[in-house]
C-alpha cells in the first residue's frame, strides 16, 4: 500500500532526494503497518522523533496506519 | 537579601517628582517580581481610567534579572489595559530590566501625564526629564536612532512608535529597537502620559547571596538548554515559526478570522520557508542562548524577521500566503509601534465583516497590499485606520456583528484553534489579560506531548493542568525569565537559582504557590474592575462551529476549573483561599 509522508524541520535532512518540502510517497509492502514501522522505512532514527501524526490525530508508536494515509513527522520542537 | 536591590522609584510625570522607595522584603517575597510587583501596586490603588492619568504604569525586573542567569534581561510591564479594561501584564526581551536593576532598582512605578511630550533618562540616583521635542512623532527606527548614540554602551531604550502616541488601543512599546511589549496596549498608555521613551543605564552589581553556588547553577542549566533539541536546535534554527506546520498538521491553525482551522498554503509561511528563502541572522536577548531571533534578507537588506504569532496573524488568519508581504507587513506593525496579533485579529475581523457586506468599504481576505497601505492608517488613525485602531471587538460592534470579533475579554486571539485544543480554549476564556495563550500555554500536554501527552480534543480534565501552567508562567513572569527556558528547564531550576541568588529557601512548590497568588490578586483586580464569570466567554463561533476539530465544551471546563480554584459561581475567589495565599489585605 502507499501513504504519504511529511517530513517536518530538521527532520527534512532525512528526506529521499526527490521530496518536495519534505513531502513524498512511501510504499509499503505489507497490508498494514505501524508508526514504529513507518519511522523505521523512512530511515529516521528513533530519539530524533517526537510527535506522529496519522490524518491529524497524534498516534501512538504501535498505532495502524490505513491505506492513503497521510503521515506528518516532527522532531523536538515548540515556540509560543 | 541577595538577588532584589531593595529599593523601587516612584516617577511622577505631572509633578516631575522621582522618589525612591524601600522595596518591602515581605513583598519581595511574596510576590517575586515583574508581573508580581505589577498586580501587586495596581492593586493596592483604586481602578483608574487606563488613559487617564492616575494608571499606573509599572515596569518592573526580578531578583534574578540582570545576573547572568540564562535570559534573565527582560522587563515586565505591568497596568490596566485601554483594549481590555483589565489589568495587564507582558514581558519583553531585551536588556531593560537588566540594566534598570543595574540602575539599582527592582521597578519603576509611573503614573501623571506630562504637560508636554518627554522622555527620560535613569541612571543610579539620578533622573532626568527631557522634553521629547521633534522626537515626538517619530517612527521606531527613527527613535532609536537618535537616542542610541545619546544612550550609550551600558544603556537599554524603551520607546513608542507613532501608534501609542495616537492612542492605538493596542500599540506596544519596543525594547531596544527589537523586542516588543506587545499586547494589551501598553504603548497607548505610555502614550496618554506623553512619555515617549525611557533610558535606564547602570553599571550597579546585583548581589547574589551566594555566587559560587549561583554559578554553578548557571553553568549547569546552560549545559541543558545547550543540550536540549528544542532550545539547542529547533528555535535557533527555526525560530518559533517552526510551529505553524505542526499547528497546522493539527488542525489548530485559525484560518481566515478562525473560519477554518486549516490553512492549505501553510508552506509557504512556515518556519522551513522562511529559514530556506530568506533567514541570514538570528538574534538573541540578553544573556539568552537560545537566540529564536530571526534576521531576514528582504530586497537586500537585513530586517527583523517575524516570529510565529506574527507569521500566522499577518498572513493565515488574514488569508495571506506570500510570506514576503508577511515579512513587509510584520516590519510596519513594528515601525509604527503596534501589537501583530491584534492588528492581524482586527483586519481579519473587518475582512470577514466585508465579505458579509456590513463594511461600509472592501478588504478581501489575501490582499496583502491592502493590508500594508492599512497598518500605517492604523497607527495614525486616518482613514479607515481610525475605526480599526480600537481593536475587532469595538469594530465588529459597531457594525453589529460583536461575534465576528474573534477575541477574550477584548483581547484578539492567538494562533491556536481551540477546537483542536480544548484546554487552550480554556486558557484563552479565563487569562486575566483576555484572550491570550501566554498565561498558561497548553501547547505542550495538548500537542507536544511535553510533560506528557493528553488529548487535546477531550475537555475532561484539562482545568487542573491549565492550573499548573498559568501558576508556572505567572512565576516565569515574575522572576523574569523566558517561558522558553521552560522546554529545557524544570521549576526545581528556577528555584535553585533563586535559593543561590537571595538565600531563601526556595522550592518549586513555592513558585506555585507564588503564582497561584498572582493568578488570584489580578482576579480580584478584574472584579473590582467590573469582570465577573459572564466574561470568561469566547466568541461564539468557537463554542458551535467544529471547524477541523470539535466545538470547544467550555462550561463544562469552566466548572471544573471554578472548582479547583475555590471560585464560588460569582467567580469570586473564597475568603478561605484568599486567607490561605495572604492576600487577606487585598479584600
Ligand atoms: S528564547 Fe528568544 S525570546 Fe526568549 S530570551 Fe532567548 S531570544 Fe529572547
Amino acid at each position: 500500500m502507499k501513504l504519504k509522508v511529511k517530513l517536518f524541520a530538521t527532520l527534512r535532512q532525512y528526506a529521499p532526494a526527490e521530496a518536495r518540502e519534505g513531502e513524498f510517497a512511501l510504499d509499503v509492502p505489507q497490508k498494514s503497518v505501524t508508526v514504529e514501522e513507518v519511522l523505521r522505512l523512512c530511515g529516521l532514527p528513533e530519539h530524533a522523533v517526537t510527535v506522529v501524526m496519522v490524518n491529524g490525530m497524534v498516534a501512538a508508536a504501535n498505532a495502524v496506519i490505513e491505506e492513503d494515509a497521510e503521515v506528518s513527522i516532527f522532531p523536538p520542537l515548540a515556540g509560543g | 537579601m541577595g538577588g532584589w536591590q531593595g529599593r523601587v522609584l516612584r516617577l511622577d510625570l505631572e509633578s516631575g517628582e522621582a522618589v525612591e522607595e524601600p522595596l518591602p522584603p515581605a513583598v519581595a517575597e511574596k510576590f517575586l517580581g515583574g508581573r508580581g510587583f505589577g498586580v501587586y501596586w495596581l492593586a493596592r490603588q483604586p481602578v483608574a481610567a487606563p488613559l487617564g492619568p492616575d494608571n499606573l504604569l509599572v515596569l518592573a525586573a526580578g531578583p534574578l534579572t540582570g545576573t547572568r542567569a540564562p535570559t534573565a534581561g527582560r522587563v515586565t510591564a505591568v497596568t490596566r489595559s485601554p483594549l481590555t479594561g483589565t489589568i495587564c501584564d507582558s514581558s519583553a526581551g531585551g536588556a531593560f530590566g537588566a540594566r534598570l536593576k543595574r540602575c539599582g532598582y527592582d521597578a519603576l512605578l509611573v503614573r501623571g501625564r506630562a504637560s508636554e511630550p518627554v522622555y527620560l533618562v535613569i541612571t543610579p540616583g539620578r533622573v532626568e526629564w527631557r522634553q521629547a521635542g521633534s522626537l515626538w512623532g517619530q517612527d521606531v527606527p527613527a527613535v532609536f536612532r537618535t537616542l542610541r548614540p545619546l544612550a550609550g554602551r551600558s544603556a537599554s531604550i524603551l520607546a513608542i512608535g507613532p501608534a501609542g502616541e495616537n492612542g492605538v488601543l493596542f500599540a506596544g512599546a519596543v525594547v531596544d529597537g527589537r523586542r516588543h511589549l506587545g499586547r494589551g496596549g501598553l504603548g497607548a498608555v505610555m502614550g496618554a502620559k506623553r512619555l515617549k521613551a525611557i533610558i535606564v543605564a547602570g553599571d550597579r552589581p546585583v548581589h547574589l547571596a551566594d555566587r559560587h553556588a549561583f554559578d554553578f547553577v548557571c553553568y549547569e542549566i546552560t549545559k541543558l538548554l545547550e543540550a536540549n533539541p528544542i532550545t539547542a536546535q529547533a528555535l535557533p534554527l527555526f525560530g518559533t515559526a517552526v510551529l505553524v506546520n505542526l499547528l497546522n498538521q493539527a488542525r489548530s491553525f485559525p484560518t481566515c478570522n478562525f473560519r477554518t482551522s486549516y490553512f492549505p498554503a501553510a508552506e509557504a509561511i512556515a518556519g522551513e520557508r522562511l529559514r530556506a528563502a530568506f533567514t541570514v541572522g538570528r538574534t538573541a536577548c540578553y544573556a539568552c542562548p537560545i537566540g529564536c531571533g530571526r534576521v531576514v534578507s528582504l530586497a537586500g537588506s537585513r530586517v527583523a524577521g517575524p516570529e510565529y504569532e506574527s507569521i500566522w496573524a499577518l498572513g493565515a488568519n488574514l488569508g495571506i500566503a506570500d510570506l514576503a508581504t508577511v515579512i513587509r507587513a510584520n516590519l510596519l506593525c513594528n515601525r509604527y509601534g503596534l501589537d501583530t496579533i491584534s492588528t492581524g485579529g482586527t483586519l481579519a475581523c473587518a475582512m470577514e465583516l466585508s465579505a458579509r457586506g456590513l463594511l461600509p468599504w472592501e478588504l478581501r481576505f489575501g490582499d496583502g497590499d491592502a493590508v500594508l497601505a492599512l497598518i500605517p492608517q492604523i497607527a495614525r488613525r486616518e482613514g479607515p485606520g481610525a475605526e480599526l485602531a480600537d481593536g475587532a471587538r469595538a469594530l465588529a460592534e459597531r457594525y453589529g456583528a460583536p461575534e465576528v470579533a474573534m477575541q477574550a475579554k477584548g483581547l484578539e486571539l492567538p494562533a491556536y484553534d481551540p477546537r483542536g485544543m480544548q484546554g487552550q480554549g480554556l486558557g484563552f476564556a479565563t487569562s486575566n489579560r483576555g484572550g491570550c495563550h501566554l498565561r498558561g500555554n497548553m501547547l505542550g500536554p495538548e500537542i507536544l506531548g511535553a510533560p506528557k501527552m493528553v488529548d487535546r480534543l477531550q475537555a475532561e480534565g484539562k482545568a487542573g493542568l491549565l492550573i499548573y501552567l498559568q501558576h508556572n508562567h505567572a512565576a516565569l513572569d515574575s522572576l523574569v525569565l523566558c517561558k522558553f527556558t521552560g522546554f529545557a528547564l524544570r521549576e526545581e531550576h528556577y528555584a535553585r537559582l533563586l535559593r543561590a541568588a537571595t538565600g531563601g529557601d526556595w522550592r518549586a512548590q513555592d513558585l506555585q504557590r507564588v503564582g497561584e497568588r498572582i493568578w488570584n490578586l489580578e482576579r480580584l483586580y478584574n472584579l473590582q474592575a467590573g469582570f465577573g464569570p459572564a466574561d470568561d466567554r469566547l466568541p461564539r463561533r468557537l463554542l458551535e462551529e467544529p471547524a477541523e476539530g470539535r466545538p470547544v465544551e467550555l462550561a463544562a471546563m469552566l466548572r471544573e476549573y471554578y472548582r479547583f480554584r475555590r471560585w464560588g459561581p460569582d467567580g469570586r475567589p473564597a475568603p478561605t483561599k484568599l486567607a490561605e495565599l495572604e492576600l487577606g489585605d487585598f479584600l
